[in-house]
């Protein structure tokens, strides 16, 4: 399966699927005007990815996301807390800028019912 | 009523009268004509009757229509003053939980719980006004009943409705977003959802300050009546309250989480201070007495104190020189030196000597200092005796063609530290200068000591008389080697 990169607009981040590494990332602002629409590729992705039982590290870059993309990301993440309670191997990473505090709470808000291994990662 | 009564009893009264009628008619012998008038009567006034009676009963279902709808009516505003009531009581139980919670995730959830039981909402969330920003920031949200972590903001430089809400310090109530504010809808539903249709944003208030909004929102038009719309500003001011407890604490809860971790660098820096002191201290305690480092810490800044009688040694190692000339490495040689002298500085301490320092290859201690005592003498000249032996050993340990001479004198000196920078614990006086005397006209191998040691001395330990010698600055003195205790 190839490298799938969606690249960022104005409104939307850039997506890399990279399956051969188990490696998602989501970088930059989210709020599209479809947010469902938009995340629905990753979501077939990653249900592809968990399908094949491979090992997954997910990586969150953002910057700003709406209340839409929020539901999103929430949906991405209890696919992979699934995927970890059955025994998937999951990594999470949440970036987030040094003195961003909101990034910083609103990672640890995500993280609060995770069972997956989720990091805090400042940069 | 009177009339309606009026006509009711007319009309019992007619039926009564038509009856008394009829049967005196019946016991009269009526002909046929007459009897015919009178059914005709009869029939007539019975037509009559019958009309006011169906008459009397549309009344009186009309009353009993009226008397269900007075009743259905009661049974309405019992309900409703029920509703009130339980509301009313509702809010306030929410007033208490609400007003007790420093947690605004946990008073959403509240506030989203409570409003699920009154009215529908698909959106509820609350903002944080940041003035310093001039932001509101919607951290809080509950979406499709369900917390959501959320980022959204709205920019009070901008037109929009919280900074509508904000500025103008009152509430906001759109029934129809895309019928009222058409211009607002890709806003709205790009913020919060793209079914958004009635939206009411509501300050939060505490005394005159603006903390924040409350803002409930439903996918549905016109969602909100007068009665939600008065809980909903009930519940706006326990809001206030509670988010501005929650901030407050948050506040706190920062600056106390801050507070220790200042304490805790604060605990590490002592800490490497402490290691650093005593570090300090240590090297100190190596150059100086400890009663003298003390006095110099306290701020004395010269130390000169005479000691009418103290013991000084002196101990060279002859043929140190020649050796370290022959040697190719010259690190070799400092560490034999090393090893001898740590051997006499274990000699020192064991007699509570003071190592004063040392020159080169010859080593200088005393006795008696800075801490007087009565035998000074005896144990410099004990300790004399045991690194002659202690040398031996090294000689052989070592294998080393060198010797060691000692000598030594008694008598006043002026010991003291002099100077800022890189100072020592040092001996002045004639007695000094003695003793490096009966060390440079000492022998290798022995212990050469003045008159003075060896008429203190004699009656414990057998010396060994030289003879005269011309000493350099001081004229003839006399010499004894110390051989051994008696």
């Amino acid at each position: 399966m190839e490298k799938i990169v969606i690249p960022k607009s104005k409104s939307s981040p850039e997506v890399i699927m990279d399956y051969e590494n188990g490696l998602l990332e989501i970088i930059g602002e989210s709020y599209p005007e479809n947010s469902l629409g938009f995340y629905k590729p990753v979501y077939d992705w990653l249900n592809k990815c968990i399908q094949d039982k491979i090992q997954l590290k997910v990586n969150f870059k953002l910057n700003y996301f709406n209340t839409s993309s929020s539901k999103c990301v929430i949906d991405i993440l209890d696919s992979l807390d699934k995927y970890y309670s059955n025994s998937g191997i999951v990594e999470i990473n949440w970036y987030y800028e040094e003195d961003d505090d909101d990034m910083k709470e609103t990672g640890e808000e995500f993280s609060s019912d995770l069972k997956a291994p989720f990091q805090l990662v400042y940069y | 009523m009177e009339k309606e009564g009026d006509s009711v009893e007319d009309f019992f009264n007619n039926e009564k009268n038509l009856l008394v009628r009829f049967k005196e008619n019946l016991n009269k012998d009526l002909d046929h004509e007459n009897l015919s008038i009178e059914y005709k009567l009869l029939g007539t006034n019975y037509n009559e009757l019958l009309k006011q009676s169906v008459k009397l009963m549309k009344i009186g279902d009309s009353n009993q229509r009226r008397l269900i709808k007075t009743q259905n009516d009661l049974l309405e505003t019992h309900s409703k003053l029920e509703l009130s009531y339980n509301n009313l009581k509702s809010l306030s139980q929410l007033g208490q939980t609400l007003t007790s919670s420093l947690d605004t995730k946990e008073i959403i959830l509240t506030i989203n719980k409570h409003i699920q039981d009154i009215m529908e909402s698909d959106i509820v969330t609350i903002g944080m006004f940041e003035e310093d920003k001039g932001l509101i920031k919607y951290k809080f949200l509950v979406k499709n009943h369900k917390y959501i972590p959320s980022m959204a903001f709205e920019n009070l430089n901008e037109d929009n409705f919280s900074a509508r809400c904000i500025k103008s310090n009152t509430e906001i109530i759109i029934k129809d977003l895309e019928l009222e504010y058409p211009d607002f809808v890709s806003l709205i539903h790009n913020l919060w959802d793209e079914i958004t249709q009635s939206l009411i944003y509501i300050p939060l208030q505490v005394e005159k300050r603006i903390i924040g909004i409350f803002s409930v929102q439903s996918y549905n038009k016109d969602a909100y009546n007068i009665n939600q719309l008065s809980v909903l500003r009930t519940m706006a001011s326990y809001i206030a309250i509670a988010i501005d407890n929650a901030n407050a604490y948050k506040l706190l809860s920062k600056k106390n989480r801050q507070l220790n971790e200042h304490l805790e660098k604060i605990r590490i820096l002592n800490n490497q201070i402490e290691i650093e002191m005593n570090k300090s201290e240590k090297l100190l305690l190596n150059i100086l007495p400890k009663s003298i480092a003390e006095r110099l810490k306290k701020g004395e800044n010269i130390i000169s104190d005479y000691f009418p009688e103290a013991s000084v040694l002196f101990a060279d190692i002859a043929g140190f020189t020649k050796m370290s000339s022959k040697m190719s490495s010259q690190e070799k040689l400092v560490d034999i030196l090393n090893e001898i002298f740590t051997n006499f500085d274990r000699v020192a301490g064991n007699y509570g000597l003071e190592k004063i320092k040392t020159i080169g290859d010859c080593y200088m201690l005393a006795g008696g200092i800075p801490v007087p005592s009565d035998d000074h003498l005896e144990r410099t000249i004990d300790a004399s005796l045991e690194m002659i032996e202690i040398f031996k050993i090294l000689q052989k340990e070592l294998n080393i063609e060198v010797a060691l001479r000692i000598g030594i004198n008694a008598g006043p000196i002026v010991a003291g530290v002099i100077g800022k920078n890189k100072f020592v614990y040092d001996l002045w006086g004639d007695t000094v200068n003695i003793a490096s005397r009966m060390e440079s006209n000492g022998f290798i191998g022995r212990i050469n000591c003045s008159e003075y040691v060896y008429e203190k001395l004699n009656s414990k330990y057998v010396f060994e008389y030289r003879g005269e010698f011309e000493v350099k600055g001081k004229g003839i003195m006399r010499m004894y080697f110390l051989n051994r205790k008696i």
